[in-house]
């Protein structure tokens, strides 16, 4: 026992000794110059048993060997492309192992060949260890056809006539599909293949061959050479084309057809399109839209998070429609699990998790003096059904859906300062998530625009489900909305908040859960002076909004209270006329009167109707138009009672009410129509004051027609 | 004014404003549109029989196609091509209870005429080749242009086999 006691602790330093001795031999010296010694950025790597991966500070041990993983496929089309940082490696080390991208891989060839058909090896090396991968490159068995691409079948189709509802038909279809020259756009044809099965193939990248013919006095000339390169810069394998800003305002005819002598000579095997060329960033995905938002702080973390680097661009032109998707949108937009101002105890706790937060803007641009920036949607279409809804006004934390008025918009464009940049939007149709409905969670639906102190051309639009299409607000100078047309909104289907000059021209705009246009005197004095007047125009336009009173939007701004007296005054008019503001509908509870409310005009400062002293007007063509100071109102401000309703018809004729009878300007009756078999309105609207026993009144636009039934 | 016409106003008023306290208390839409969601291409009607349509879901590209019957899977039919060839593109939408269900259909327009393999009736569906090849057509919602499927039918002259 004694002799082992003494001979285990001498074993010990000699088995230590020993192990020393025998990894001698492993242990790497990196500052050496010794050829043996791996260096794993070495091109030339010594193979060698004993490497060690120290990668990031983990010993893995010796590389064993690699095995391949994806991104390379066994056959692909001549010409094709192959995106080597696809590749993925496993390299297996005695410890442990390692997913290596392509990036960290080296390869032999460094361009893998698909110029010529046949069979072909690909040696990957990651450390000193290779594989080989075998590809075949191959012909199309069989091409069909070439067929234009389909965003621009998409195109054809926005731009055709439509049948007997024109709704969803652009009313100029003239306007040309447009390139920006900002970015290089890609023109990618369908390219009908089949293999020797008959079965389709889906070619995503071929080699092209391109012409391109600049119209010149109505001729198409071709361009080469010099020429052809001084106006684009194409890549015949990613079939994309960069226009400089020679080409900017020109018109191009491009004409491709698949590289080769088989294809080089049938009709079937080429596709042609005309475009012009513009100022601008060419847009195919929601990201893009980033570039469009150079205010907006909350987008500078997503950014980051895509390797997105924010470009100054002139402009902007879609070349597809757009869906917006809700995990596009930067976190900061939205209320979100752990934020300071959510509380599981909160009354719209269940409601409030990624609904967006009120009073901003998702793609908001600051636009500076002497700007024009033009958003061209190329007649495609912007789709946010698919968005969240706003669930709190403001912070205001609601228990049932519903009471929200949304404030977020889609695009907003700001002037910078304190002066106003010129911004226009057009050839573009967009769908929202707020239609005329009974769901209440769609008050907190998106509007679709907003501007503000700018000169804003809304020109040859098409926009539906929109909680309001547009709203102007008080620094805006002037708007001018042109051969547009809205549809079907949760509440007004336009908005001015204090714009001077409001113009709805050549224009459509049917069908809002309230009224077609709500316009505001923002921020006046206590006597109606000051501030920001509305003043809307509209020519040559189709205004209609038959609402029974009792959609969500009356309940939302606590007008429902005004419903009945508006029932009731049509039907008194029905006295004095064949015509009058109501109609008989039918719903699903029975007949039930419905009005056709083409505009409110009230304060800014309150959501509900009052009757505040303010001015403003609302012109319809060259009829007589609300005033508030004009000469009606005017010659009749020291009649009493103020309380009762003035009526002023777009032919001229005017009443008020005494308490017992209407009464013309000077105070005498008028006469019934039982009387006289004349109707004494006559025009096609009826411009309405309101007093609610405020020192002003509120103006109200209706249709005014010959009274009938829906049944 | 006669006396008995305000009173009837004034009456009216009263009763609207009692029946809209009572009953009218949640807000109501009485001709609410419903939308087209879903545009499904059930067949292809060439003369009297009617083809199967399957569902191509690639990267690349998709949309219907024409499903050959002579296969057991899923793979595209090549019709075989004689000089005005017409088939019909039937469908049908979701929601059912869709407020417009019509779609129009459309292809793509060359402009030239050599390079057209196909045309179609914007209202009806009627397809017509002008030569053999494969062409695509998109049915389009009326009432949102932006709702869209597409399919693909290809025709080929047998008689160069």
């Amino acid at each position: 026992m004694k002799k082992r006691r003494f001979i285990l602790p001498m074993l010990v330093p000699l088995l230590v000794v020993g192990l020393l001795l025998t990894s001698c031999d492993d242990i790497i010296d990196p500052t050496t110059t010794d050829p043996t010694t791996t260096d794993p950025t070495s091109s030339d790597p010594t193979p060698s048993d004993s490497i060690t991966d120290t990668t990031g500070d983990v010993d893995r041990g010796e590389l064993l060997r690699l095995e391949y993983v994806s991104g390379l496929k066994e056959q692909y089309m001549i010409h094709e492309q192959i995106d080597l940082d696809e590749v993925n490696v496993q390299a297996v080390f005695e410890n442990d192992s390692l997913l290596v991208t392509g990036k960290d891989l080296t390869f032999n060839p460094l361009v893998p060949l698909t110029n010529t058909i046949g069979v072909y090896h690909l040696e990957i090396s990651y450390l000193e260890k290779s594989i080989t991968r075998t590809y075949w490159v191959v012909e199309f068995d069989e091409i069909d056809n070439l067929d234009l691409p389909s965003s621009i079948a998409a195109y054809q189709a926005y731009i055709s006539e439509k049948g007997v509802d024109k709704r969803s038909e652009f009313m100029d279809r003239t306007q040309g599909y447009f390139v920006g020259s900002d970015n290089p756009w890609r023109f990618f044809p369908e390219i009908e293949a089949y293999d020797d099965d008959g079965e389709e193939v889906s070619v995503s990248a071929y080699h092209s061959s391109s012409k391109i013919f600049e119209k010149r006095a109505g001729e198409y000339v071709q361009l080469t050479g010099d020429d052809l390169d001084n106006v684009v810069t194409i890549d015949e394998f990613a079939s994309t084309y960069h226009f400089t800003s020679a080409a900017i305002d020109k018109t191009y005819r491009l004409t491709v057809r698949p590289y080769g002598e088989k294809y080089a000579t049938k009709a079937k095997y080429e596709v042609s399109f005309e475009i012009k060329v513009t100022q601008g960033y060419n847009v195919t995905k929601q990201d893009d839209l980033l570039h469009f938002d150079n205010y907006n702080s909350y987008w500078d973390p997503y950014r980051a998070s895509k390797n997105i680097t924010p470009i100054n661009i002139s402009g902007l032109i879609l070349h597809n429609d757009i869906k917006l998707k809700e995990e596009n949108i930067a976190d900061g937009f939205k209320y979100l699990e752990g934020d300071a101002d959510v509380k599981l105890t909160d009354k719209d706790y269940d409601r409030v998790i990624g609904s967006l937060r009120d009073n901003n803007d998702l793609y908001r641009r600051t636009i500076g003096a002497g700007e024009h920036f033009v958003f061209n949607g190329n007649y495609f279409n912007i789709d946010y059904t698919a968005l969240p809804y706003v669930v709190r006004e403001g912070e205001r934390i609601d228990e049932e859906p519903g009471k929200v008025i949304s404030h977020f918009s889609i695009f907003k464009v700001h002037g910078e300062d304190d002066t106003a940049g010129n911004f226009t939007m057009k050839n573009l149709s967009a769908t929202g998530n707020a239609n005329r409905t009974e769901v209440g969670i769609k008050s907190g639906g998106g509007m679709f625009l907003k501007v503000n102190k700018s000169i804003t051309n809304f020109y040859n639009t098409i926009v539906k489900q929109a909680f309001t299409i547009l709203i102007s607000e008080n620094e805006a100078e002037k708007i001018i909305i042109e051969k547009s047309r809205g549809y079907d909104t949760f509440s007004s289907l336009l908005y001015s908040w204090g714009t001077i000059d409001f113009t709805i021209k050549d224009s459509e705009f049917i069908g809002a859960g309230g009224p077609v246009i709500i316009a505001d005197h923002y921020d006046h004095a206590d006597d109606g002076t000051g501030g920001y007047p509305s003043n809307v125009k509209v020519i040559n336009s189709k205004l209609e909004s038959w609402v029974f009173g009792q959609e969500n939007w009356f309940t939302l701004v606590s007008a429902i209270a005004v419903v009945p007296q508006i029932i009731a005054l049509g039907v008194g008019l029905r006295v004095y006329g064949t015509n009058t503001i109501i109609r008989g509908g039918m719903t699903e509870d029975g007949p039930a009167e419905k009005f056709n409310l083409i505009g409110v005009m009230k304060s800014g400062g309150a959501q509900a109707p009052t009757s505040d002293k303010i001015q403003g007007t609302f012109q319809i063509d060259e009829t007589v138009g609300l005033d508030f100071d004009g000469p009606f109102m005017s010659a009749v401000a020291p009649y009493m009672p103020v309380e009762m309703p003035r009526f002023q018809s777009s032919g001229g004729e005017v009443a008020l009410h005494d308490g017992e009878k209407l009464v013309d300007a000077s105070n005498q009756p008028i006469i019934p129509y039982e009387y006289t078999n004349q109707n004494h309105f006559s025009g096609d609207y009826m411009n309405v004051y309101f007093n609610f026993g405020g020192n002003g009144h509120l103006g109200i636009v209706f249709g005014l027609a010959d009274y009938i039934t829906d049944y | 004014m006669r006396k008995s016409v305000v009173l009837i106003i004034s009456t009216i008023s009263l009763l609207a404003i009692i029946a809209i306290g009572l009953i009218f208390q949640r807000a109501k839409i009485y001709d609410e549109t419903v939308y087209i969601e879903e545009i499904i291409v059930k067949s292809v009607k060439i003369g009297d029989d009617f083809f199967e349509t399957y569902y191509y879901d690639h990267e690349t590209d998709y949309g219907y196609r024409v499903k050959d019957p002579n296969k057991d899977h899923n793979a595209q039919f090549a019709i075989p091509y004689q000089e005005n060839l017409t088939m019909l593109i039937i469908y049908e939408v979701k929601p059912e209870t869709s407020t417009n269900k019509n779609v129009t259909f459309h292809t793509t327009i060359h402009d030239d005429i050599e390079r057209q393999i196909a045309t179609v009736e914007r209202d009806s569906g009627l397809v017509t080749f002008l030569q053999d090849g494969t062409a695509s057509f998109d049915l389009r919602a009326v009432d949102n242009p932006a709702t869209t499927t597409k399919i693909k039918i290809r025709t080929k002259d047998f008689s160069f086999d």
